[in-house]
Parts: C-alpha cells; sequence; structure tokens
C-alpha cells in the first residue's frame, strides 16, 4: 500500500469532514474561475469593439469615452448630435449637394454616419445606411457576412438588419415586421420597419445591434430637427434632437433626397425624404485615409486635431479610449475582486487547516499505530501532506468545473448584453493553469500545522497501556 | 541459552517530570530473548513493563546500555533505522489491538507491509488472514468485527512482515475469558510453526502459567527493585 493510498484512505475515513472541506474548498475556488473567465470576457468585449473596422468616432463635444460607449458597445447615452452639414465635411463632391469636397474628404476612406435614440424589445436601434454593413469591415478585416437575407438598400427606406444576438432572442425572420420604440423601451411605437437581413454572429456589439435605414428613422415621428419657422407635420418633428439623423452613402443618396419607394407593406406608401436642414448625426463612424506623403497614423491625428478644434464636435479613437477604460476602471475592479475571491480561497484553505487539526486527536492515534509498525516520521508527515494536497486538488477541480458551469449557466445573459459569446468551455488559461498549483502550495502550507503534530507524535504515550 | 534474539545489557532509562525530578524506570544489566522462545514478563502496574517493550522495539532509545535485536544494536542506530528494524524483524500485539479504524482487515495487515522492506504481498495479507480464520472478513472493518476477530486482525498485522520476534503487551487485558484461550493459542501456534520468539507481556496469571519461561520484571530490573525498597 503507498503512502497515497493510506491518505486516500484516511480521507474516506473521515468522509464528511474530507467532503466539508473540499466544497468549500471548491466554492472559493468556483468563484476565482469565474471571476476569471467572465473578466476575461468583459474584456475581450470591450477589445472586441475597439477592432472595428473603423479607428476615428465623430460626435458631439463631451466625453469621448461616452461617445465611444454609445457608438461602439452602444451602452450609455447619446452626447448630443451634430449637425449634418459636419457629417458632409467628410464626404467626396461625388457625393454632396454642392459638388465640391468637404472640409475632410482627403482624410476620410468611409463616412459611416448613426442615429440612437430609439429601442426595440429592449435592443438599441442604429439609424445608419447601407456603408455600415458594404464598406466597414468587421474590423478582423472581413467584410460582413449575412446568415439570413441581405443588406438593406439606401432605397428601402423601412428595411432593417438584425444582429445576431437579437434575431435569436426576439425571434424575428427576413420579412418580419418591427416596430422601435421612441427615446426609451417603452416610448411611443414608431411605424414598423422589415427585416431584410440577418447578420452572422460577430461576438462584437454588433450583434446586440437593430440596424435601420436612417432615411426611415428620419422619418419617424420626432426624429426631424424643428426649423425656425416651419410648422412641423405630424409624422416628422419633435423636440427631441437627441434621437435622430441621416445619410446615406450612394452616391444618390448623399445628394438632395428625392422621392423613394417603400417596400409592401412598410410604412406611408409615398414617403419622402427628410430634407437635410432637419436633420442630424448622433456620431460619425470614421474609417481615415493616409494624405499623400503621410503615414495614416500622421493624417489620423491631424484629421482629430482640425475636428477638436472646432465647435461643432470632437473625434474620440475607440482603442485609445477602450485601453484607458480597461486601465482606469476594469483592471483594477478585476484585480480587486481577484484580491477578493483570493482571500475566499484562502479561508477555504484555512478549512483545510481546521479540518485536520481538528481530527489531530483521532490523527495522533493512527500516526502511533503507523509508527508502531515501522512508518517514519516522513512517512506520517508525508501522509498528512499527501492528504492535503489531495483534499486540494480534488476541491480545486471540483471548484474549477463548477466556476465554468457557472460561466455555462450564464453564457446566454452575456451573449445577449456584453455581445460575446461565453460558453462553459470559455477560459482564462494562464490564469487557470496556476490555479491548481497554486492551491496545492497553499494546501501544503496549512497542512504544515497538523503535519508537524503528526511528526512529532509521542507514540510510546499514545500506545501506552497499563504497566 | 540458545542464541539470543533480544539481548538487553547495562540498560537504563530514566524520565525527568515536570518538576524537574528525574524518575528511573529501567535498570536492567542482563535480559535475553532466545530464538523461538517464548516467554512471558510479569510486573506489577508501573513496572516499567511498556516501558520494556518501547526500547527493544526501538520506539523508545535506552539512556545507556545495548539493545540488541537480531544481532543489530538499536542504540547505535538512528530513529529512522530504528523504524527499519521495528517493522522488519518485529511484531508488535497491543491491549487495545491498535487497528487503524478507517481499513479493512486485509487494509491494516497491509499497512504494515508498507513499511517493512519486503514487497507489498497481497496474497501474503489475504493468506495470514484466513490462517487466523478471517477469511470471510478480510474486507470489514474493525468496527464491524468482534474483539476477538480485531485481536486475530492485530495477530495477522504483527505476521506481517515475517518477524523474528512478536511482542504481546496485555493481548488478553481488553477480551473476555472465552476468548482469552484463543488469542494465547494463536499466538504460540503461530509463534511456534513460523519459529518466531514470542514474549508476551502479562499480569493475568491464568496466561502466564501457561508459558514454560516466566520472568519477573522486578526480579531484574534494578530500578523497580529500588522503587519497592
Amino acid at each position: 500500500m503507498t503512502l497515497l493510498g493510506i491518505a486516500w484512505r484516511n480521507i474516506r475515513h473521515r468522509m464528511l469532514t474530507s467532503v466539508l472541506t473540499a466544497l468549500s474548498l471548491a466554492l472559493g475556488v468556483a468563484l476565482v474561475v469565474a471571476t476569471l473567465v467572465t473578466g476575461g470576457i468583459v474584456q475581450k468585449a470591450f477589445e472586441s469593439g475597439s477592432g472595428l473596422g473603423y479607428n476615428m468616432i465623430v460626435g458631439a463635444k463631451g466625453s469621448p469615452l461616452q461617445l465611444v460607449l454609445n457608438s461602439v458597445y452602444f451602452i450609455s447615452r447619446p452626447i448630443e448630435n451634430i449637425p449634418w452639414s459636419t457629417y458632409q465635411n467628410f464626404l467626396p463632391a461625388a457625393q454632396r449637394v454642392d459638388g465640391v469636397d468637404g472640409t475632410f474628404a482627403a482624410s476620410t476612406k468611409t463616412a459611416v454616419p448613426i442615429c440612437m435614440g430609439d429601442y426595440f424589445r429592449g435592443f438599441r436601434v442604429v439609424g445608419t445606411n447601407a456603408a455600415m454593413f458594404g464598406q466597414l469591415s468587421r474590423g478582423d478585416g472581413q467584410a460582413f457576412q449575412f446568415s439570413k437575407g441581405v443588406n438593406f438598400r439606401d432605397a428601402d427606406f423601412f428595411g432593417g438588419v438584425l444582429g445576431a444576438a437579437v434575431a435569436s432572442k426576439t425571434g424575428l425572420k427576413v420579412g418580419d415586421p418591427f416596430a422601435p420604440t421612441h427615446g426609451s423601451h417603452d416610448g411611443k411605437v414608431h411605424d414598423p420597419f422589415t427585416v431584410v437581413g440577418i447578420l452572422a454572429q460577430t461576438n462584437t456589439p454588433i450583434d446586440r445591434g437593430v440596424f435601420v435605414n436612417m432615411e426611415g428613422f428620419y422619418l419617424q415621428e420626432g426624429h426631424a430637427k424643428p426649423v425656425p419657422g416651419e410648422v412641423p407635420n405630424d409624422s416628422r418633428h419633435t423636440q427631441d434632437s437627441r434621437i435622430s439623423q441621416d445619410s446615406r452613402n450612394s452616391q444618390d443618396s448623399q445628394r438632395e433626397p428625392a422621392s423613394h419607394t417603400l417596400p409592401a407593406g412598410a410604412a406611408p406608401a409615398s414617403a419622402q425624404p427628410l430634407p437635410f436642414e432637419q436633420r442630424e448625426v448622433t456620431a460619425i463612424l470614421l474609417e481615415t485615409a493616409s494624405l499623400p506623403g503621410l503615414p495614416s497614423e500622421l493624417t489620423g491625428m491631424g484629421l482629430r486635431m482640425a475636428i477638436n478644434e472646432g465647435r461643432d464636435a470632437q473625434a474620440a479613437l475607440p482603442i485609445g479610449e477602450i485601453r484607458q477604460l480597461l486601465d482606469l476602471f476594469v483592471r483594477p475592479l478585476e484585480l480587486l475582486l481577484l484580491l477578493v475571491t483570493a482571500l475566499v480561497v484562502v479561508v477555504s484553505a484555512m478549512g483545510i487547516l481546521v479540518s485536520m487539526v481538528g481530527s489531530s486527536l483521532e490523527r495522533s492515534r493512527d500516526v502511533a499505530i503507523m509508527r508502531a509498525l515501522g512508518a517514519r516520521r516522513s512517512h506520517v508527515l508525508a501522509t498528512v501532506l499527501i492528504e492535503a494536497v489531495l483534499l486540494a486538488v480534488g476541491g480545486g477541480l471540483a471548484g474549477w468545473a463548477l466556476g465554468h458551469l457557472f460561466v455555462g449557466a450564464v453564457a446566454p445573459w452575456i451573449a445577449t448584453n456584453a455581445g460575446v459569446s461565453a460558453s462553459i468551455f470559455s477560459t482564462s488559461p494562464a490564469a487557470e493553469a496556476l490555479l491548481v498549483p497554486f492551491l496545492v502550495g497553499l494546501a501544503i502550507a496549512a497542512a504544515l500545522l497538523p503535519a508537524v503534530a503528526a511528526y512529532r507524535t509521542d507514540v510510546a504515550k499514545w500506545l501506552q497501556g497499563p504497566g | 541459552m540458545a542464541n539470543p534474539i533480544i539481548e538487553l545489557s547495562n540498560v537504563r532509562k530514566s524520565f525527568a517530570l515536570p518538576s524537574g525530578e528525574t524518575v528511573n524506570v529501567l535498570d536492567i544489566e542482563r535480559f535475553a530473548i532466545a530464538e523461538g522462545e517464548h516467554s512471558v514478563l510479569e510486573g506489577q502496574s508501573g513496572s516499567g513493563k511498556s516501558t520494556l517493550l518501547n526500547v527493544i522495539s526501538g520506539i523508545m532509545r535506552a539512556d545507556a546500555g545495548r539493545v540488541v535485536v537480531d544481532s543489530i544494536d538499536l542504540t547505535r542506530l538512528s530513529e529512522a533505522q530504528r523504524d527499519r528494524v521495528r517493522a522488519d524483524k518485529l511484531g508488535l500485539v497491543f491491549q487495545q489491538f491498535n487497528l487503524l479504524p478507517g481499513f479493512t482487515a486485509l487494509e491494516n495487515v497491509l499497512v504494515a507491509m508498507t513499511f517493512g522492506s519486503g514487497r507489498l504481498d497481497r496474497d501474503r495479507g489475504v493468506q495470514l488472514l484466513k490462517a487466523v480464520g478471517l477469511s470471510d472478513r478480510l474486507h470489514h472493518k474493525p468496527a464491524a468485527l468482534s474483539v476477538g476477530q480485531q485481536q486475530r486482525v492485530a495477530v495477522a498485522r504483527a505476521l506481517a512482515n515475517r518477524p523474528r520476534v512478536i511482542l504481546a503487551d496485555e493481548p488478553t487485558a481488553s477480551i473476555d475469558a472465552s476468548h482469552q484461550q484463543q488469542v494465547i493459542d494463536l499466538l504460540r501456534n503461530t509463534c511456534s510453526e513460523q519459529g518466531i520468539a514470542l514474549l508476551v507481556v502479562t499480569h493475568a496469571v491464568e496466561v502466564a502459567t501457561q508459558f514454560p519461561s516466566r520472568r519477573r520484571l522486578e526480579s531484574f530490573n534494578r530500578a523497580a527493585l529500588a522503587t519497592e525498597k
């Protein structure tokens, strides 16, 4: 019989105590694993967002972080809207009514406007144009893929595209109508759009977005900017300048609006596009270009400075903002959470110590018997330490599995709210690989006291009979 | 006397009391057990019987003198070396049986083999238990065995490493009269069959009278004599 076998039988003999000790350790480890994995998922969520197919966001003056959180992650609230003319500054002559290049056209490769403020069943509705999925990439250089249907056309005022998580959660299919609500989850119900496409999963916040043609978005009640002296009609106006905007990417959609035909069954049959002077945008997603003779970084830096010096808008770099957010808030918070959970594990490991010290009387007799049978002090020391390691490894592995089960259980919630696919198999490999060795070390440290007590057991005293 | 398997000469052992006073427990000029000898050691309570067994088995180290077991002088060995001699040369049977409660009868025998020099021989463990009449109790834990059965497991365990001597400390003190004879017979018969020397410590006259060689500790332990005076 090996020392391992002896230690295992000792554990079995004190089954209830052993199970409770291992269980307390398992719960601590489960907490650590869940924290590590979900922390990794949160980080991945932000980092995946910062890798979208654009490198700059232009929006209203205010917090650049708020601008990024709202535009990239669809969380937080829009700061304000910016004028339509600001958007036009990024358009080339061919896309402008006046036939002149916009101020920043030379530094711009792609400019996609977004308008926010509406919701559909808890998901953000984003008014944009077809360039969103036609010209921007997913960030990994790959074009957006549609699992069902196609991108909406700029001419389809009431066409919409759903992110993968939205489609999964709402059960909407291509051809289904859906009606956003104005300003909040329980706001006034707008005219319906029609699903024309469902995006393939991207594991980015895009999965949580409802994207509609901004021409239709502008035509909803409350989405038109009031023009002084003009009496708003009942289908296009409002005081809420936070909610609206437009754009279009195709050449014809950037010129003066013309009549468009609506898809069958969607909204008014003879809708006219909203005049430019009544339009605003929430933000512009920019993919910058390189000016001749300049590296793209310098072009972007110059563009950003020029925008920020103006009065109307600010330019934010998503990657920089996200890094700052991670460094300032997420990582310290994660570290704090890890410290707390590490303390839980340490306390759980103390359970091993308490359990072993608690059974030391019984153990002393067993140790004395083994010593009388010829066991050396090193044998009993090793047996106690092996017992502690077995409890630590057993509790640790059970906790590891429990932690992943927990992550698996909350995975649907994470996917819906963070736009990142999480599963029972989501891991934080480096940290998890250190967990069991750390636990074993901790268990050995905790078991040293009872092990030394066993080592020093007075055999004669414990075996003494009368005489 | 035939070749001694155990030989003590000029052995002294004393203990310091918490008060600082020293109490002499053993002062033995000579004590020996021959190979294959069956002997009983009698003595009053407190006469040093258990201390003598602890010194012979190497659990305690003598303060002075020589303790030789199968030609090995224990007083020259480290504690770990004495542990090894105890595992290989001696079999111990206790008054309280001292079986490991979390282990089955067979596992209690195998544990003893774990600490010996020989290989772990499961078949031998089974054979030993069969020899003491426990073939149908191999996988029972001590709590599921009767008192007599537990003592038989203890005897089987003492034989696990083919010892040269079995030291039995009051082996019948915790069992009823009907089982006492069984245990003594088992010890004597087994030791006779295997040529093992047997030293039984007891204060039970009915046990002592069955042994051809009876020693009274007070008769050769000068420390005990001094206490009596």
